[in-house]
């Protein structure tokens, strides 16, 4: 998946998982940017009675470098709480929550939100801010778009903040995917290993349809994120790139305490799990340094170059598609870097390879989700994003419907090798290879408004998503 | 705990604060080392063994041969050096 459970260790720890991360120029305040970190992959609508919630015993963090070295200039950090109205209950609400302050929800979630920026002195945004509940069923949660959007929180100067369960927005044919990488509009073209029994091409399936992830979303003016604060229409200067990533750290030390009946943590934070390019650690890191990844900074990020330059899935693709990719194996063979890789993923793509764009940070090679600022949003959006000719998706900052599994696997098919080696012609099926999965097949719609992602599934309706 | 069973061994002990913003680059022996790990585990010279500190308190012997012990409390880990309280531990565990 993008980064649902994309390492071994952290896909044992659910509530500090990050599965995606957004960064666009929001499309209805073009002033401000949006940054969404997704966690607590794959949940079933109906799972309760303990429903889904954040982390008490986990930092959240949202980081962004704005001056090229791959280390974080500004921070917002983000703490939860959780209190239960009624330890006597095994109940998660014991009638309809109509209002975040309902007393029949038992069980409710706040979180602290502060920024550091400059000294790192953490600066608090705001405290005791109130999550919604999930979204259980009609009788709970009988209007859940009022509810979820009353928690919404105004931090003051055309800032905004949301924490709670909303609609996965990620959308990708999972099944065929990891079944040895086999998309169904190409399953035709498939090797299959010989086996006689294999599937035919068809339409894509998507795997997270009606499943729900826990959001942070937050939407700051430009001006919060950007060197010096700039703010401006020119694309080039390197003032307008900002590069996003999260992280999830827990504290060293965990004590399950049973002669007090209690478990606390404490120690130094140490993070577990980061995410900026979706699928990044997922298909171009090997499994041995996955954990590791998790574990380490941006600015360190050089160590993981060879993976990109050499990566596992552009060697896979001539095997097991045979014929149909001819110039990547060509390109293969030939042991060059792709280096249009390189550039997409660790250091931004420079000026003068796509007309009216760059998103270049330096020479420093780090895993950053680059958004050039300066762009402004698309009056007519393509889910390929700078593929489908769209300056202003990804990999500018990826918007809550970019096709990121299509874009990439193009990219690493070959699509984008030409930017950089004007004598490499992609394959054919570069320019169309993908999962047969888009939007279409997310049951429910994205808003057109912060938080973007839309109304989380509910139970009653989706009991076994 | 460490503080507990030796309530008057901080200040004798050679103490390295790692802690955020107070990285020291070596040892620290006596006062200075012994007032700041107090300071962190929240009691008056016994490292917290009067029982007032708030923050629960972590110990790790991470090496018994040299005596480091991890000691983390709050958002902090500080590093104690006491090659007699290790033996100790190491003999405890031993006889378990």
């Amino acid at each position: 998946m993008s980064s649902h459970r994309e390492a071994p260790e952290i896909s044992k720890d659910p509530v500090a998982d990050s599965t995606d991360v957004y960064a666009f120029v929001s499309p209805d305040r073009p002033d401000t940017v949006t940054l969404i970190a997704n966690y607590v992959p794959l949940q079933a609508p109906a799972g309760g009675p303990n429903f889904y919630e954040f982390g008490d015993d986990v930092l959240y963090s949202i980081h962004i470098d704005n001056n090229g070295d791959g280390k974080a200039d500004v921070s917002y950090d983000f703490q939860f709480t959780t209190e239960v109205r009624n330890p006597n209950t095994f109940l998660y609400n014991t009638g309809p929550i109509q209002a975040l302050s309902s007393p029949n929800w038992n069980r409710r979630q706040f979180y602290t939100v502060s920024r550091s920026a400059g000294d790192g002195r953490p600066r608090q945004l705001g405290r005791h801010l109130p999550c919604p509940p999930c979204n259980i069923g009609p009788l709970s949660t009988p209007d859940y778009p009022t509810l979820a959007t009353s928690a919404i929180q105004d931090l003051g100067g055309n800032r905004r903040v949301f924490c709670g369960q909303r609609a996965e927005g990620f959308y990708v044919d999972l099944g065929a995917v990891f079944d040895l990488l086999d998309p169904r509009p190409f399953a035709d073209a498939h090797a299959h290993f010989g086996l006689s029994k294999f599937p035919r091409s068809g339409p894509g399936v998507n795997a997270t349809k009606n499943l729900n992830v826990h959001t942070i979303a937050l939407q700051v003016p430009i001006g919060d994120l950007t060197r010096g604060g700039w703010v401006g229409k020119n694309v080039n200067d390197p003032r307008a790139t900002i590069g996003v990533w999260t992280t999830a750290s827990r504290q060293r030390v965990r004590m399950l305490d049973t002669e007090r009946n209690n478990t606390w943590s404490t120690g130094p934070y140490r993070q577990v799990s980061r995410l900026a390019n979706p699928l990044f650690n997922e298909v171009i890191v090997p499994m041995g340094q996955k954990d590791f990844w998790n574990t380490q900074s941006p600015d360190g990020d050089s160590r993981f170059a060879k993976y990109v330059a050499m990566p596992e899935v552009a060697q896979l693709l001539p095997g097991l598609f045979p014929g149909v990719f001819p110039n990547l194996d060509t390109l293969n063979k030939s042991g060059k870097p792709r280096a249009d890789l390189l550039a997409v993923l660790l250091t931004g793509i420079p000026a003068g390879l796509i007309p009216g764009f760059q998103n270049y940070t330096g020479n420093v090679q780090a895993d950053l989700m680059r958004l050039n600022t300066a762009i402004a949003p698309s009056a007519k959006p393509s889910i390929f994003g700078l593929l489908g000719g769209d300056l202003a998706g990804f990999p500018n900052g990826r918007r809550v419907f970019d096709d990121v599994v299509a874009i990439e696997l193009r990219a690493i098919a070959g699509a984008t090798y030409p930017l950089v080696d004007k004598t490499f012609t992609a394959d054919g099926a570069a320019a169309v290879v993908d999962d047969g999965v888009t939007p279409d097949d997310l049951d429910v719609p994205y808003l057109n408004r912060f938080p973007y992602l839309g109304t989380p599934s509910d139970g009653f309706n989706t009991p076994s998503a | 705990m460490a503080s507990t069973e030796q309530p008057s061994g901080v200040s004798r002990r050679k103490v390295m604060v790692t802690g955020a913003g107070l990285v020291a680059a070596g040892a620290i022996a006596g006062a200075a080392g012994g007032v700041a790990a107090t300071q962190f585990l929240g009691g008056g010279g016994s490292a917290g063994a009067k029982g007032n500190s708030k923050l629960p308190v972590m110990v790790y012997l991470r090496d018994p041969n040299t005596g480091h012990f991890d000691v983390f409390v709050g958002n902090r880990k500080l590093t104690i050096v006491d090659t007699n309280f290790a033996a100790q531990l190491v003999k405890a565990a031993e006889a378990a």
